[in-house]
């Protein structure tokens, strides 16, 4: 029996993973049988999936409980916190935009004093009278 | 079939799944499947009322599912961490949308999957780099499913020199899962290294059944030939 590649892709997995219905598992059994380089595939896969079965388990660390319920208290008693997030950043930039305004406007005023006497003083010079 | 050392069956306090076993063995599961999932609900409208206690009790009998999936999707355990943790603050903000109608457990995973696929997403932009590798962390030890010592992949062979080369082993098997593409990942871990049956793997992830079966097929393949120059 020939299969086309998906549905032979389809049907190893399954079939190693035993979760075909028993009539398409025993038609596949049939395919195998006449197809070395299918078994060989399949013994393939098996070791892989028998390795990586047997990985270690990985158990949470043992404060991961009072973590997570301190983070939800912190949650709780804060409502507002990502809001307030955005809002605070939202702040800082209008704070920047003030700071660097008010900055300007120093700058000109300052500019403004030291070239304002100057021109001022010129009508008020003193000119001698020509002989 | 389960997967030898898969957290399947990790002790009591886990959700039996429904496994391919036959006979009185497939009752045991079935009741005990019931017994898990009458728990949960209960623990669920416990925690719909305001009680922290029930989301507690939760957070016990799912965290160690929970990281394991995170800490096999991400590779580092500080993300992991930080990630299962947002898992289960999800649930304490959303359990109102819950609807009950299917198991917790299946929307818990669902959650799960997602926050793992976003944070992915997240890091592939910040181009992030695992740092621990996840054998190298005192906390990763073998369990049976009696909660005894599993077949590890040192076991085989006595004697340190084989155990240096299991831990060789896993570690190349670790980083070379993480190298797959993270839908392949995904399907094997949740069948793999979790043990899920493929009628829990489609609830959570929404694939249909042919996908999943050519998926996963694609998936082994590729984590094979990745394997290869470590297992000849």
């Amino acid at each position: 029996m020939a299969l086309s590649q998906p549905t032979r892709a389809e049907l190893m997995s399954a079939y190693l993973d035993e979760e075909l219905p028993e009539e398409e598992a025993r038609a596949f059994e049939e395919f195998l049988a006449g197809s070395p380089s299918a078994r060989e595939e399949l013994a393939e896969l098996r070791r892989v999936v028998s390795l990586v079965a047997a990985l270690p388990t990985v158990d949470a660390p043992a404060d991961f409980c009072e973590k997570v319920s301190r983070r939800v208290r912190r949650r709780s008693s804060a409502p507002w916190d990502s809001r307030l997030s955005v809002i605070t950043f939202s702040f800082q930039i209008l704070s920047v935009v003030v700071i660097l305004t008010a900055a300007a406007l120093l700058m000109m005023i300052e500019l403004d004093r030291a070239s304002g006497p100057l021109e001022r003083d010129r009508p008020n010079e003193v000119v001698s009278p020509q002989p | 079939m389960a997967p030898a050392g898969s957290q399947a069956f990790e002790g009591l306090s886990s959700p039996p799944l429904l496994q391919d076993v036959e006979g009185e063995g497939q009752d045991t599961v079935h009741d005990e499947r019931k017994a898990a999932d009458a728990r949960d609900h209960r623990l669920v409208l416990r925690l719909r009322n305001g009680d922290d206690r029930a989301f507690e009790e939760l957070v016990r009998i799912y965290q160690n599912r929970i990281f394991g999936l995170s800490l096999r999707m991400i590779g580092n355990r500080q993300e992991a961490e930080d990630l299962a943790q947002e898992v289960f603050m999800t649930v304490h903000r959303a359990i109102g949308s819950y609807r009950g109608d299917g198991r917790f457990y299946t929307w818990l995973y669902r959650i799960a999957v997602n926050t793992c696929k976003n944070r992915i997403k997240y890091l592939k932009g910040r181009h992030f780099h695992r740092s621990v590798p996840v054998e190298d962390s005192p906390e990763a030890q073998v369990q049976g499913t009696d909660g005894g010592p599993a077949v590890a992949l040192q076991s085989s062979v006595a004697g340190p020199e084989a155990m240096a080369v299991g831990h060789r082993l896993q570690a190349a098997i670790q980083r070379e899962l993480a190298a797959l593409e993270p839908e392949h990942r995904l399907l094997i871990v949740l069948r793999d290294v979790q043990g899920m049956p493929y009628q829990e793997i489609l609830r959570v992830t929404g694939l249909q059944e042919g996908t999943l079966k050519s998926r996963l097929h694609r998936a082994r393949l590729a984590l094979k030939e990745r394997l290869k120059p470590h297992l000849t």
